[in-house]
């Protein structure tokens, strides 16, 4: 038996100290955030694929929390940090990374100067060099491509950790649980972040579609991993959670199953009708920031101001831009039956 | 135990010992020496699969690679194609070229999410390269059933990104492995059962390394009256029916082995085509929604004005694939069927 695999009635594992891994702030969480969710509000203007909620950003709580993971792995940006696969759709921790807004808008409008020439879903390409690894829309594949990433991170020794945020809905695939099991058994170095409850489309967690456990980390013993549990609503408490479990992954214990309560995941997000108010999510965070006095109102407003400008300025310029060329001709719309190759006349 | 683990380890296992001795070597060989000399050459390459390890390989192929390469290359997975073909993609990802084994092609059918939706869009999707092989046994006739018979090309034809090699000689299963190897792009690669150790395909191959470049179809056999376009099994079962043709008939048919079914060559196939003025495909999948569709639509588009008949196609009949014996003798095509519809074109 895994000396680390919980009995199902322990108390989730107690995690080592994240050592000199500094914990991001408050400020430096809304900032991250909020940067977020003002080019995604600018891509969900795009296509209706883009967000599932009608209203602002598609779930703002996960969004937190994906941003609070992608400041919880060690970033580089030579190819020597840990890796991480977001959600689809979801710009946060590919920003945190080091994309840039440009690179994202670029892409959504098909630039020639797209990092992936316009041909895939803004923050869905794979940037190895900063540790993206670009999802894809079938929920659990990530799992299993992530398992096979930090299998051969292990082989190569380099300490690399992988991070997957588990989509809404995925634990109800057999990819979730191919690729779950596969690094399991393989003691890969695999961080699973589920949030929950989880809205999606076809699992809504409030109907118990996707599961009928309470918590997702009543899983861990099955697949015979580490579980861990966090909640949104102590922001320092959810970092150290998420580094040590980084950490542990990193030590050797396998994959490491963390679970993170979102709180208010299914409140609507505040901001109907107002595409200037503040997700309710951010709007607390910026009110905590406020009452702890790590930044003025007044600054605040200058920050909001700088971060609005950048995205906006990164916006006009990549519409500015040259579209990019198609990547392949197609016969008879481009030059007809004489395009046709081998034509070449009649015996 | 260590010091016999060592000796075992010193010496390569038989079946990638026997062209380094000069022999001849059968279909199976060729593969394992394919994978063999690549993970020699390359560090990067590694296997993965059910069984592969310890046991060998439900056909042997790899039986000694684990006490040569030790596990880590030699990756024996849980039954979870899906799990492990997904694995093999992150692997790819991170500069390991893995070679993935499915026990019998047909159970490819749990991976095809990821290998559709993820491996085979990852270069366009700007995910980069996903050099990976995909490869395992294929096709009917050893009474195998519907589980254990299938021929899975067309399932991924469809899909762009990926390319689908279909050897059928040994000298072409060791080369294009290699090349498949080599390639930066992903590769289902097909091995016809009935070809693994069939006797009469011995064949002595060069001791120095070689590949067979992918995307080129060979000319298995010269003829005047009619181009056969096949690949796999068939081609021998074409052959088998030409030489009774022209003995009986003096029907002079032309052999096409395609062995890379993706990309197709139509070159090769417009150019005999554009010689003998007709053609029969033959292919041992099923017939709606076969490759034989495909090739009659290229044909049509850039060779039609040199056809001097319809376009024949000679396949398995539209149903799983039977158990029985005499059900599947009947499903499958056979060197008779090849045969009637080569006369009733040459006749045209």
């Amino acid at each position: 038996m895994n000396p680390s695999q919980p009995a199902s009635s322990d108390p989730p594992n107690r995690l080592p100290d994240p050592g000199d891994s500094p914990v991001p702030s408050p400020l430096d969480i809304y900032r991250a955030t909020l940067r977020g969710y003002l080019v995604e509000t600018r891509l969900r203007s795009l296509s209706p694929s883009w967000l599932h909620s009608p209203r602002g950003m598609s779930n703002p709580p996960r969004r937190l929390i994906s941003v609070v993971a992608a400041l919880a792995v060690r970033r580089s940006s030579d190819g020597s940090g840990d890796l991480i696969a977001p959600e689809p759709f979801d710009p946060g921790p590919a920003l945190v990374l080091g994309l840039s807004p440009l690179d994202l808008f670029r892409e959504a409008l098909g630039r020639a100067s797209a990092p992936a020439g316009g041909q895939n879903g803004p923050a869905g390409w794979t940037d190895l060099s900063l540790g993206l690894l670009g999802p894809v829309s079938t929920p659990g594949a990530m799992l299993e491509v992530m398992a096979g990433v930090t299998l051969a991170e292990r082989m190569k020794g380099s300490g690399r950790v992988g991070l997957v945020v588990s989509p809404p809905g995925a634990s109800a695939t057999g990819a979730w649980h191919e690729g779950l099991n596969f690094a399991a058994v393989r003691t890969c170095p695999l961080v699973l972040l589920v949030v929950t409850p989880g809205p999606s489309n076809a699992a809504p967690s409030f109907q118990r579609l996707e599961t009928r456990l309470e918590r997702q980390i009543d899983r861990a013993r099955g697949y015979g991993v580490s579980s861990h549990l966090a909640s949104i609503s102590e922001l320092p408490e959810l970092h150290r959670t998420l580094t040590g479990a980084v950490e542990e992954a990193r030590q050797g214990a396998g994959v490491q199953l963390v679970e993170v309560s979102s709180g208010d995941s299914l409140a609507p997000s505040g901001s109907r009708g107002d595409p200037e108010a503040l997700p309710g999510t951010l709007a607390r965070l910026r009110h905590r920031i406020e009452d702890e006095g790590l930044l003025t109102g007044a600054s605040l407003i200058g920050l909001e101001s700088e971060l609005r400008a950048e995205v906006l300025d990164a916006w006009r310029r990549a519409s500015s831009e040259a579209l990019s060329a198609p990547p392949l001709q197609r016969p008879f719309m481009h030059g007809g039956a004489a395009s046709l190759a081998g034509s070449g006349g009649a015996p | 135990m260590t010091e016999d683990r060592e000796d075992r380890a010193s010496s390569p296992p038989e079946q990638v010992s026997r062209t380094a001795r000069g022999e001849p070597v059968t279909f199976l060989e060729a593969i394992a020496e394919a994978l063999w000399e690549e993970m020699e050459a390359d560090a990067r390459v590694f296997l993965m699969g059910e069984d592969i390890g310890v046991y060998g390989g439900a056909f042997k192929v790899t039986r000694g690679f684990l006490d040569r390469f030790g596990p880590d290359r030699v990756v024996d997975t849980p039954i979870s194609e899906a799990g492990f073909t997904g694995a093999a993609a992150g692997a790819a990802h991170m500069g390991l070229r893995p070679v993935v084994e499915m026990q019998f092609m047909d159970f490819i059918s749990p991976a095809y999410d990821v290998i559709t939706n993820y491996i085979a869009s990852s270069r366009y999707r700007g995910s980069g390269p996903q050099p990976l092989v995909i490869r395992g046994p294929v096709g009917g006739g050893n009474r195998g059933g519907p589980f254990h018979s299938q021929n899975v090309e067309m399932a991924f034809f469809h899909t762009p990104g990926l390319k689908i090699v279909y050897p059928s000689t040994p000298r072409d299963a060791k080369g294009l492995l290699k090349a498949a190897i080599r390639d930066d792009d992903p590769v289902i690669f097909e091995e016809h059962k009935a070809l693994y150790r069939a006797p009469d395909l011995r064949e002595t191959l060069p001791r120095e390394d070689f590949a067979v470049p992918l995307g080129t179809a060979r000319t298995a056999r010269e003829g005047r009256d009619l181009t056969v376009v096949t690949y796999g099994l068939m081609v021998h079962r074409t052959l088998a029916a030409a030489r009774t043709l022209e003995a009986e008939d003096g029907i002079s048919l032309e052999v096409l082995d395609l062995r890379t079914l993706l990309p197709l060559d139509d070159e090769a196939i417009m150019a005999s085509v554009r010689k003998t003025g007709k053609l029969l495909i033959v292919h041992e999948d099923t017939r709606t929604g076969g490759i034989a569709g495909e090739i009659t639509a290229r044909v049509n588009e850039q060779a039609f004005e040199w056809l001097d008949g319809p376009v024949l196609r000679v396949t398995a009949i539209d149903a799983p694939i039977p158990y029985a014996g005499a059900l599947e003798d009947y499903f499958l095509p056979g060197e008779d069927d090849i045969g009637r519809a080569a006369r009733y074109l040459a006749r045209y």
